[in-house]
């Protein structure tokens, strides 16, 4: 079986100092001679140093491999800004860049923003595509130019929709050139990813768009590490996959039942603090 | 997520970790399934440590799937 790999590199040591280059770069390029077809990093200013300072690092320790942000969001760069990064990094690899756009995490947050909804992304992604190939486009109302389109070296770099949750995923179906699943990894949850990108591409008359797994992931010698490595990461996952709701997730019954014991719980305890309460204020009363 | 009995679910759902050996069985089942371009992540540790993870994934792993 034929599986194609993205690596993706994070903010680690989180400011790269001039004395970590040579071996930043070795790595990128070690990726890349292994066989890697993308190599990307994630852009969140509040996890580390800026990505575009590792997406050009990256752009220049490569020669094949598809260079670019996974993920960034449409809030914390105005499109401008991400359209001439993504042009000038399409320049610099000879048209080897990519965008992936999510909702927000730990970026967005950090600020105070809550996460991007899907009409925001769709008119972020419409912005970007517009900048690069005319030069000029609208964004949340506000006309937006830049001089540079002319130069561009693709009119259309590739921007993949981050999904998980039925509603993304039928977005990227529906606009993405690419489709980044972090709905998991189950045999049924595969297809119905699948079956849901498709559907939203049917929507829109257009081809499939190429479509990704993302990974939560360790490898160790020992197997038992690994596990015990990966659990954080994967409780951040199954966190932000499903606080937006449940609905058409593939979670088992008695996986929506935990949720539902946990608010109960909750209550309770809030039903208890409560008649604490009470009682001390009555107590008080007595005695007063 | 161990206190609300989500850890196997969860591992079982977006996982891929463990030795070479488990990877390479992992990414059979799911490539099987459909999921034939996957993205995994090295930023964890420091850069020696992800230059060691690196070797272990480009040359025990990728050479079963790659093109």
């Amino acid at each position: 079986m034929k599986v194609a790999f993205g690596i993706s590199f994070g903010a680690n040591p989180v400011l790269l100092m001039g004395v970590d280059v040579p071996k930043f770069t070795e790595l990128v390029r070690r990726a890349e001679d292994y066989g890697a077809v993308a190599i990307g990093t994630y852009d969140s200013g509040f996890l580390g140093g800026d990505a575009y300072v590792r997406a050009t690092l990256m752009a220049q320790a490569t020669s094949r491999a598809v260079i670019g942000l996974r993920p960034s969001n449409p809030l914390t760069r105005e499109p401008q800004i991400m359209a001439s990064f993504l042009a000038s990094l399409d320049a610099l690899t000879g048209g080897r860049a990519f965008l992936d756009i999510a909702s927000g995490d730990s970026a967005v947050f950090n600020i105070g923003f809550p996460a991007a909804s899907r009409a925001r992304i769709e008119d972020y992604v419409t912005c970007i595509r517009g900048l690069l190939a005319k030069g000029e486009a609208t964004y949340q109302g506000r006309p937006q130019r830049v001089r540079w389109a002319a130069a561009a070296v693709r009119p259309r770099v590739p921007i993949s929709i981050c999904a998980e949750g039925p509603r993304m995923l039928h977005l990227g179906g529906r606009i993405g050139d690419g489709v980044i699943a972090g709905t998991g990894l189950l045999p049924e949850v595969i297809k119905d990813t699948i079956s849901r990108i498709h559907a939203g591409a049917r929507e829109a008359g257009r081809d499939h768009p190429d479509i990704w797994f993302t990974t939560r992931n360790t490898l160790d010698v020992d197997h038992d590490t690994a596990i015990d490595r990966v659990k954080a990461s994967v409780s951040s996952i199954l966190n932000h996959s499903m606080r937006f709701g449940l609905e058409g997730k593939l979670l088992p019954e008695d996986m929506k039942n935990v949720r539902g014991m946990r608010e109960r719980r909750n209550e309770l305890i809030g039903m208890a603090l409560m008649l604490l309460l009470l009682i001390g204020m009555s107590a008080w009363t007595s005695w007063g | 997520m161990d206190e609300l009995g989500l850890t196997d679910y969860a591992l079982r759902r977006w996982a891929l970790a463990g030795t070479p050996k488990d990877w390479i069985a992992r990414i059979e089942e799911i490539a099987e399934a459909g999921a034939t371009k996957i993205w995994v992540g090295l930023g964890g540790n420091d850069l020696d440590r992800q230059l060691g993870d690196l070797k272990m994934l480009g040359e025990e792993i990728m050479p079963r799937f790659v093109r």
